[in-house]
């Protein structure tokens, strides 16, 4: 079965393709993810590959890349969940809500005025088989982008991401970090919705990133296990995909939530069962 | 509401991959403009309904059939039917997806008004129900206000394991069959309008000498193409009646579904049937995104000679605004693209 599958990967450009985005997008949403777990933004990817919808329709009207309008809508989004957050008292979590489903109301009535012969809501949803080369190389960009900042701005991502008054008080310009982490959060957002669809896009973001918290403390390390994770979801979902002729989408994104559970249940530090037992002892 | 639905929708694509007759994500809705064809402002293409609006011009009767058609291309063959007499509404807009569909105020307060609403049947507008909902919600009720125009037609059967009991909605791609239906609309109307029970007929029939002409056609175009070359590769399995029609055997990525949700199966079978054969090009729908089809021709180094055309007719004034040029498109592509 395995032999089975690395012939493929011999024989099958799609299926090589495939296996090089879906570990590329594991690794980027991996690094970005833990921060965005730790920032308590969990749904603010979810948020964003929605709010993405009006710059589809957009771009098809003007007739440049989906990408550019997806991502300039994605960071108008962030932006305006971060404005109504900070200058009214309602939550970051009612803000997400509010401004996402504008978005995309706003997108299926721009859409529907578009009158594009070709169903764009299809843009919006990839599969990760028909990932084109230009995609690959997009999304290559996507993940040295945000790998080259979190290398250089580590200390800071991480000071303000643990404690960002300890940060604010330290002269840290905690807004402008949280600004660029959500431009790039938009960036892997789009370039991971057009490769390998919705549901992937918020699972690669966040379940391998808490998979790694439920095993570690130190954050250098979280980042490097969220990524391990991400890719080895990848693999064996594509895996399993190949060999028993399943969407491929939805194994890596159960691959990832079959890791999630082991750590939930077995981690040393912080699994359920392994906590009771150091209880009963 | 709507990312629930596609969430949810995607999550079950995925879990079985066979929910039931196509379905694409959200669809788009639009709006009313586009999708109303009223038979006094549109303008008539093809030769066969210029001849016949002057010749149903003659009972200029105010008491006019309204007709309701699920998609464009039903539309179209209403209008040639009906000529003037009718006013003939389309609901799902060109371009979208007649699967699955959200109805518009307009098109129920379009339905509430109508003498007569016609639909493909075949499952292709019950994939969610909303035509059944629809249909109940104005109260209609069954060949007496709504018609599937299908009736009489062979049907086709799918072939993925598990679906291999229902219909293959795509029946007029045959012209043949496209007769039935256009038959089968003329006798409605006559049904409805016993007083301009000649014009139907009239009608009807000179529109079906003329896709009786084209049928023929397509039927000697793809002698002259060797065997070997005569696979017909698509995105969706939607040609099962054109390819036993016009003699060609059809191949496609996913059978009935318009999510994107492939796997690597039906990839591999794909790049697979084609490699064994001899085919020279391949083809994608107009309604479905391109990038599958493209993953193919990158794998197997075919060009995508064309796009052709499925569940919906062309934007007015394109190439394939009506039933005749978009079936006269898909022949002469096909052919051009096989025969290269």
């Amino acid at each position: 079965m395995f032999l089975n599958f690395i012939n493929g990967l011999i024989n099958y450009g799609f299926l090589r393709n495939a296996l090089i985005t879906a570990c590329i997008i594991g690794i980027i949403s991996g690094v970005i993810g833990c921060f965005i777990i730790l920032r308590g933004l969990s749904l603010m990817g979810d948020a964003i590959s929605h709010a993405v919808l009006p710059g589809v329709a957009v771009s098809y009207m003007l007739g440049t890349s989906y990408f550019v309008g997806a991502s300039l809508f994605g960071l108008l989004a962030a932006a305006l969940i971060g404005f109504i957050s900070d200058k009214s008292k309602l939550k970051n979590d009612t803000a997400i809500g509010i401004v996402f489903s504008a978005f995309f109301a706003l997108g299926i009535i721009m859409i529907s005025l578009a009158k594009s012969a070709t169903d764009l809501y299809h843009i919006l949803f990839g599969n990760v088989l028909a990932v084109r080369s230009s995609d690959i190389q997009v999304t290559a960009a996507v993940g040295f982008v945000v790998i080259l900042f979190v290398i250089l701005f580590y200390k800071e991502l991480k000071i303000s991401s643990f404690d960002p008054i300890m940060a604010k008080a330290s002269g840290l310009n905690t807004s402008l970090i949280h600004y660029v982490l959500m431009f790039l959060l938009t960036l892997v957002a789009v370039s991971a919705l057009q490769t390998v669809g919705t549901v992937l896009v918020i699972a690669m973001l966040i379940t391998p990133a808490a998979t790694a918290f439920m095993l570690t403390n130190r954050l250098s390390v979280m980042i490097f296990l969220a990524a391990g994770f991400g890719v080895a979801a990848a693999i064996i979902g594509l895996f399993f995909s190949y060999s028993y002729n399943l969407a491929s989408g939805a194994a890596i994104v159960l691959t990832c939530a079959a890791f999630f559970i082991a750590a939930f249940l077995f981690s040393p530090k912080k699994g359920i069962l392994m906590t009771r037992k150091e209880r009963t002892k | 509401m709507k990312k629930s639905i596609s969430l949810l929708l995607s999550l079950s694509m995925s879990a079985a991959l066979l929910a039931g007759c196509g379905s694409t994500n959200n669809n788009a809705t639009q709006d009313e403009p586009t999708t109303t064809e009223h038979s006094a402002s549109s303008s008539i293409e093809t030769e066969t309904s210029e001849a016949e609006a002057g010749k149903t011009g003659e009972s200029a009767d105010p008491k006019v059939l309204k007709v309701v058609a699920t998609n464009s291309i039903l539309a179209d063959m209403a209008l040639n039917v009906g000529g003037e007499l009718v006013d003939v509404y389309s609901i799902v807009p060109v371009g979208t997806d007649p699967h699955e569909y959200e109805p518009l105020p307009a098109d129920i307060q379009a339905c509430e008004d109508s003498d007569i609403v016609l639909y493909n049947g075949l499952n292709l507008e019950t994939g969610n129900g909303w035509f059944d909902k629809l249909m109940e919600t104005t109260g209609k009720v069954t060949d007496k206000d709504y018609y599937a125009v299908s009736a009489g037609v062979a049907p086709q059967y799918l072939t993925t394991a598990g679906q291999e009991g229902e219909e293959d909605p795509h029946a007029w791609l045959d012209i043949s069959n496209g007769i039935i239906y256009v038959e089968n609309m003329a006798r409605i109307f006559t049904d409805h309008d016993s007083a301009n029970a000649d014009a139907y007929s009239d009608n009807a029939k000179a529109y079906i000498e003329q896709l009786r002409g084209l049928d023929q056609q397509g039927k000697d175009k793809f002698s002259d193409i060797p065997d070997s070359k005569k696979l017909l590769v698509t995105s969706e399995g939607a040609f099962k009646y054109f390819s036993a029609a016009y003699g060609m055997t059809a191949a496609y990525i996913w059978e009935i579904n318009t999510e994107n949700q492939g796997t690597p199966e039906q990839m591999i079978t794909i790049i697979d049937t084609i490699r064994e054969w001899d085919v020279p090009a391949l083809f994608v729908e107009t309604s479905v995104d391109h990038r599958s089809m493209e993953q193919v021709s990158d794998e197997t180094g075919l060009p995508i000679y064309s796009t052709i055309f499925t569940d919906s007719l062309a934007v007015k004034g394109e190439d394939g605004d009506t039933y005749y040029s978009m079936m006269q498109w898909n022949l002469d592509k096909i052919h051009e693209g096989l025969s290269q």
